[in-house]
């Protein structure tokens, strides 16, 4: 009866439940996370901010906090020394060979002879003693004792130094199910995946109707760039409030300013990698918010004049351009900015893909199965590096802090350009439409047009801000270039 | 990484650059994609406006329903604006629905005019 309260005892204690209620040990962390991750779901879920992605990233964030799950731990390869009798089955040809060998060298030393003793020394160290091994089928084979291990000991070189090993074996120890998806954004493959079918899906017509919108697009980048400012300025505080980042920390939290949720994980998974859960779930939650922090901002910094401007229709764009215009992008930026290939690279592609029409079934693979199966795999392990550990510290308040200015001045920034393209054009460019810059596509240039027709009814702006829109898709991506040449 | 003995100045200087490096890159890419789809558009349209002439109107008879005296322009394809023959009794929005319909399976780049609708 004991031997059974004993085996119930062992199970409770190596059980979840019982680490997360150890408070001691930071229990209450994975409580908390858990509670965040229910939110996060509730949001995702009831509210629908930005579900396709915020789902996957709240559940990854719970599962990784179940304590003792293992779904995120690394894979671990380790160097374990042979025992001297698998020394000696090793030196007979006979060891079973389950995992791969190593032989490590461990130095390479003079041989010296004393008192008819043969001796290996390194580096006028204490000299070891060869001792002589003869395998089954006769052969002789020189080893020196470790302790617990053997080393073997070569036959000299051409200088007279002998190569002493020790022969370990690869101890291997699988990892978690998110640790081998994770690394598809480690190694910067899921964004790029997801901006394939993001071109394919994308039409460029309102933006080559009018080239002028580039300049909108890179006006919203503005925010990115205040904010890395803001955020290197918080190491003026003290260090032991831990507040301060990095030039790549700063990078990946300001370029939530791109409003760009695969440019956002792409440029953190390359710069700072333990910011990556906050990071991302602060994109999209922001992306979700586009309706609620714009509008403020575009009201605030234009008349109701500025907001009544009806713009002029826009001219049609002909195949070829629609054809010609991946090539051109891809040439120009990826020549003058390599960084940027990856993004705009695959950006690129799926919108040739797309216009090309001659290739219908993989642009339909890319904007459907394979774009859902990607958006899987990033959203559960984005949100599976929310751990804790790097998720419960004030860098994290922070970060969402800086994220909202990122976004807010990018919207000034453009809704700013919008107007002095207002006043130069003679009031005939809707500074409304600069807002939608950042590249929340195509919210942002929903937005736009409600508050354009907020002030006009007959007012129809949605193609028009549908130039800066996805303008800034491509602004946010070489953004990522400079950001990732700088401090890459 | 302790930055405690970092001064403001330095501080700011580098992120500084970084924001002119960094914004001064964007800004000059985008305007000089700006620039080359600019003249890219004008040589597109140069091109097309030099095109072969269009061809003639296609007149299309015994279309079930009446068209309004304004035409909408579909893509490419622009129907000329007359007022056709319409039997009695159908509504203004099915001619507009049905000039519509007749532009969008129309060549592109075709000139035609829907010279009557008759019900069946």
């Amino acid at each position: 009866m004991q031997q059974f309260f004993d085996a119930i005892a062992n199970l409770w204690n190596e059980s979840g439940i019982a680490r997360l209620l150890n408070f001691e040990n930071g229990g209450w962390k994975n409580l908390i996370m858990i509670g965040i991750a229910c939110v996060l779901l509730f949001l995702a879920i009831k509210k629908q901010f930005e579900p396709l992605l915020l789902l996957p990233i709240a559940f990854g964030m719970l599962l990784v906090n179940l304590p003792l799950g293992g779904i995120m731990d690394p894979q671990q390869n380790s160097l374990v020394d042979f025992t001297v009798e698998e020394c000696y089955d090793y030196m007979n040809g006979t060891y079973e060979q389950v995992y791969p060998v190593s032989e490590t060298d461990w130095f390479k030393g003079e041989k010296l002879e004393y008192q008819g003793k043969e001796y290996v020394i390194y580096n006028g160290q204490t000299p070891f003693e060869i001792k002589t091994f003869v395998t089954e089928d006769g052969a002789e084979k020189q080893y020196i004792e470790l302790g617990d291990t053997c080393a073997m000991v070569g036959a000299p070189d051409e200088n007279g130094l002998c190569r002493v090993y020790v022969p370990q074996w690869q101890h291997f120890e699988q990892g978690g199910l998110l640790w081998y998806l994770y690394q598809g954004v480690k190694f910067g493959i899921f964004p790029p995946l997801i901006f394939l079918g993001i071109g394919c899906m994308t039409d460029f017509g309102p933006l080559l109707s009018n080239p002028k919108s580039f300049l909108l697009g890179a006006a919203a980048q503005l925010g990115i760039f205040i904010t890395f400012f803001g955020a290197r300025m918080m190491n003026l505080f003290p260090d032991s409030w831990g507040l301060g980042f990095t030039n790549q920390e700063a990078a990946s939290i300001a370029i939530i300013g791109g409003a760009d949720g695969p440019t956002a994980i792409y440029l953190t998974s390359k710069l700072a990698p333990h910011l990556l859960g906050a990071i991302a779930i602060a994109a999209y939650s922001y992306m979700a918010l586009v309706p609620i922090i714009q509008p403020p901002i575009m009201r605030a910094l234009t008349t109701k004049k500025e907001r009544e401007v009806v713009m002029t229709e826009l001219r049609t764009v002909s195949k070829t351009e629609k054809i010609l215009f991946p090539i051109l992008v891809t040439v120009i930026c990826v020549l003058l900015l390599p960084s940027a290939a990856p993004l705009i690279g695959m950006l690129m592609l799926g919108n040739l893909m797309r216009e090309s029409g001659v290739v219908d079934r993989i642009t339909k693979t890319a904007q459907n199965e394979l774009m859902n199966i990607v958006t899987i795999c990033l959203g559960v392990t984005v949100g599976a590096t929310a751990n804790a550990e790097s998720f419960l510290q004030a860098k994290t308040i922070l970060i969402i802090c800086l994220g909202l200015i990122a976004f807010s001045v990018g919207t000034a920034g453009g809704v700013l350009l919008g107007k002095l393209m207002y006043w130069f054009s003679g009031g005939k460019v809707n500074p409304l439409i600069g807002s939608a810059g950042v590249s929340a596509v195509p919210m942002a240039a929903r937005v736009a047009q409600k508050e354009g027709q907020k002030a006009n009814p007959s007012n129809f702006l949605l193609m028009h801000a549908m130039g800066p829109n996805v303008a800034g898709v491509i602004g946010s991506a070489v953004a990522a270039g400079v950001l990732l040449s700088l401090y890459g | 990484m302790n930055l405690l003995n970092v001064n403001a100045g330095t501080l700011a200087g580098d992120a500084v650059i970084t924001i002119l490096i960094g914004f001064t890159v964007v800004f000059l890419m985008l305007l000089l994609l700006t620039g080359v789809f600019k003249v890219f558009g004008l040589i597109m349209s140069y091109l097309e406006k030099n095109k072969a002439p269009v061809q003639p109107a296609i007149p299309v008879a015994s279309v079930a329903a009446p068209i309004p005296a304004a035409a909408p322009i579909v893509g490419n394809t622009e129907v000329v604006s007359s007022k056709p023959d319409v039997d009695g009794g159908v509504p203004a929005e099915t001619v507009a629905v049905i000039s519509a319909a007749v532009a969008s399976v129309a060549p592109e780049g075709a000139q035609y005019a829907v010279k009557g609708i008759r019900k069946l």
